[in-house]
């Protein structure tokens, strides 16, 4: 992590070059010089050792030279002083130097890992306790918030009493809002209640949630009913709630015995697509139907599916070999929710075409923002349709091509229908199954047709985002392609990206969605993460939307945010912003922009 | 001739040169960013095996005068026993 002194407050930069896990890499090619030179210096010995035999054997023709040259050569042979000597202690060095490494690797994280550990095994304990325990609990709780708000409310309105007594306590209060823990988060903040979780609190909840769930698993606190623990898991193993959904011995694709409808071999229901879509507008939260996302016939390219027998990659054509063992127990059970066996993905692309030239993103916060337009705006029907993934090409004046993918969140709430980017999506990703967002976006990669030597960058705002990572952990996707990635308000710390993959993810704390993978910001060289606290930012703007869990998601609250990192000139956040603005092209650069809109039909229609 | 001369300066060389490419890694080695991780203790523990590796370098080079001086009259002195 690399928040030091000069770090304004409210920015947080882990990763990248200047992280400690890239600090610890050094520590480790450092420990290899080490060793080379003290394999070197060992080499050494036997010149040191024929030197030493010349002199000897030289005496007995020149005695009187003898003592002198022996002197000299004593130095460099004597055991302890000599060659060999220093090739130990270098190779000594090396070793310390290693257990250094190893001791800060293992205590990076380790406290939170341990809050994280605390937090799912207390859960699982309530869970496992039994509805009685639970309204004890919930009763405790509520005792607990009837007796603290009113507290937590008096402070707080101190703060605006008129007068000097009103700016002391403001003073006490302030300086008790830099306490760690619930005292500092509770007395800290505008306003008469305490803001929005964080992140960081949100990754303890979700862990102590998941820990809860499967506590609570049905049957657990029936007396005289002993069901076993989902893959005899101990609550201490349990990390984060993401993997929750990947825990062995979860019910299968033939779902529990007795439960109608998940009989095995049960035919998948298809869902009604629910038309009129309404989903709040992402940058003006105003409510408007959506329009049917079919393209009228004739328009565009149908991009065919990769594979006969149906989409490859999509849930409905995903051969079962290419799930992960304990997530593919998920995916039947969430076929039969979403509907997605008797649905097909159809990707239509549209021509490529020029943009005009003050529209395509030219800088870092320019591309953020720019996202926005791969929404639907449900004032403009003949806008961007839903499912919709752009591609900007830029052309710099020497020839040079690179590859902008933009991927927008999610736009319906159903867990099927025509719009692929939709509830359903989000629990795959989240799983690590197939899923029909990363779908499209595979062929819209495959319809760029991108050469070697053009660099891609995929931007993934939310759901977007985890759909840009999980594309980029796919070497299928990054095979003869040269992949980096840009995510806005994604939860995706918990999938591993190749080394050979630049990452940067944007972070705005007070953004919920965020703490939907349960692991905070981690430290690895090739993944910089920007966190942004908008409670202690300078702009209005960005204080007023931490008041919002909804307005923290924003890609215009992210936008700021960006900018806000770029303008305090940290070293981390400089170099983040210079590798996305080295994929925007210098001064003159041709853009186009081709659209990419994925539609979910009914099988055998497509 | 038994060739001393030639077999000391031989190690001689090799020693220079070993010494000096070992010291200048340990140097390169303690310019990493590794510094700022609060190691400040090993970087002054690996230029100090620089420094070392430095010594022994100078006593190579100070040694090579009295070990050739010698090693040329032994060869001198053998050559002349052979001819006797």
């Amino acid at each position: 992590m690399t928040e030091d002194a000069g770090t304004p407050p409210g920015l947080r930069v882990v990763g990248g070059a200047g992280g400690t896990r890239a600090r610890l890499d050094d520590l480790e090619r450092c420990a290899a010089v080490l060793d080379v030179a003290a394999a070197r210096l060992r080499e050494l010995s036997g010149p040191s050792c024929r030197l030493g035999a010349a002199v000897t054997d030289a005496s007995r023709w020149s005695p009187g030279t003898a003592p002198r040259a022996t002197a000299a050569v004593h130095p460099l042979v004597v055991p302890g002083t000599g060659v060999a000597a220093a090739g130990d202690r270098a190779a000594d060095a090396a070793a310390r130097l290693r257990t250094v490494a190893r001791g800060y690797a293992s205590a990076e994280g380790s406290v939170l890992d341990l809050w994280r550990s605390g937090a799912a095994a207390g859960g699982y304990l309530l869970g496992r306790a039994g509805p009685v325990a639970w309204a004890g609990a919930g009763a405790a709780g509520g005792v607990a918030v009837g007796l603290a708000l009113p507290r937590v409310l008096l402070l707080r309105s101190l703060r605006g009493l008129p007068g000097p007594w009103g700016a002391g306590a403001g003073v006490m209060l302030e300086a008790a809002g830099r306490l760690p823990g619930p005292a500092g988060w509770a007395l800290r903040g505008p306003g008469l209640l305490p803001g929005p979780f964080s992140t960081r609190t949100g990754d303890l909840v979700v862990s102590a949630g998941a820990g809860f769930v499967l506590g609570a698993a049905p049957g657990h606190w029936l007396p005289g009913v002993r069901v076993p623990v989902p893959g005899g898991a101990a609550p201490g193993g349990l990390r984060n709630g993401a993997p929750l959904v990947g825990l062995p011995g979860l019910p299968g694709p033939s779902g529990p015995p007795g439960v109608p409808g998940l009989r095995p071999g049960a035919p998948a229901r298809p869902l009604p697509v629910p038309w009129p879509l309404t989903v709040p507008h992402p940058r003006n939260g105003t409510v408007a139907p959506l329009p049917r996302p079919v393209p009228p016939p004739g328009e565009g390219l149908r991009l065919p599916s990769p594979s006969p027998g149906g989409p490859s990659g999509s849930p409905s054509g995903a051969p079962p070999s290419a799930v992960p063992g304990a997530a593919r127990r998920l995916l039947g059970p969430l076929a039969l929710l979403d509907g997605s066996g008797a649905h097909e993905l159809v990707v239509t692309a549209q021509s490529p075409v020029p943009v005009g030239v003050a529209d395509p993103p030219r800088d870092a916060v320019d591309l953020v923002a720019s996202v926005q337009d791969t929404y639907p705006d449900p004032s403009d029907p003949a806008g961007t349709p839903p499912g919709s993934v752009d591609v900007l090409r830029y052309e710099a004046p020497d020839g040079q091509v690179s590859h902008v993918v933009v991927v927008p969140g999610t736009q319906s709430g159903a867990l099927g229908g025509a719009v692929p980017n939709d509830m359903g999506s989000n629990m795959r990703l989240m799983a690590g199954v197939p899923d029909d967002v990363t779908e499209v976006l595979r062929r819209a990669l495959d319809g760029i047709d991108a050469g070697p030597g053009e660099p891609i960058l995929l931007v993934g705002h939310s759901q977007g985002g985890i759909a840009v990572v999980a594309a980029a952990a796919d070497a299928a996707v990054r095979a003869g392609r040269e992949v980096s990635v840009l995510t806005i308000g994604a939860p995706v710390q918990h999938v591993e990206l190749p080394p050979d993959v630049e990452a940067v993810h944007l972070e705005i704390t007070t953004d919920p969605v965020l703490a939907t993978d349960g692991i905070g910001p981690r430290d690895r060289p090739n993944r910089v993460t920007i966190e942004v606290d908008p409670r202690r930012s300078d702009s209005p703007e960005l204080r007023a939307a931490a008041q919002s869990w909804y307005r923290s998601h924003t890609v215009d609250t992210y936008a700021l945010g960006l900018r806000e990192a770029q303008d305090s000139g940290h070293p981390g956040v400089l170099a983040a912003v210079s590798h996305l603005e080295s994929f925007l092209g210098p001064e003159g650069t041709t853009v186009t922009r081709q659209r990419f809109t994925g539609a979910r039909v009914p099988a055998g229609t497509g | 001739m038994t060739g001393w001369t030639w077999q000391a300066g031989r190690a001689l060389a090799e020693l220079e040169g070993g010494l000096g490419e070992a010291a200048g890694a340990l140097r390169a080695a303690a310019r990493a960013d590794w510094v700022s991780l609060a190691a400040e203790a090993y970087v002054a523990e690996v230029l100090a095996e620089a420094r070392a590796i430095d010594a022994l370098a100078a006593r190579t080079v100070a040694a090579r005068d009295a070990v050739l001086v010698h090693t040329r009259a032994a060869d001198v002195a053998a050559a002349v026993g052979a001819c006797r």
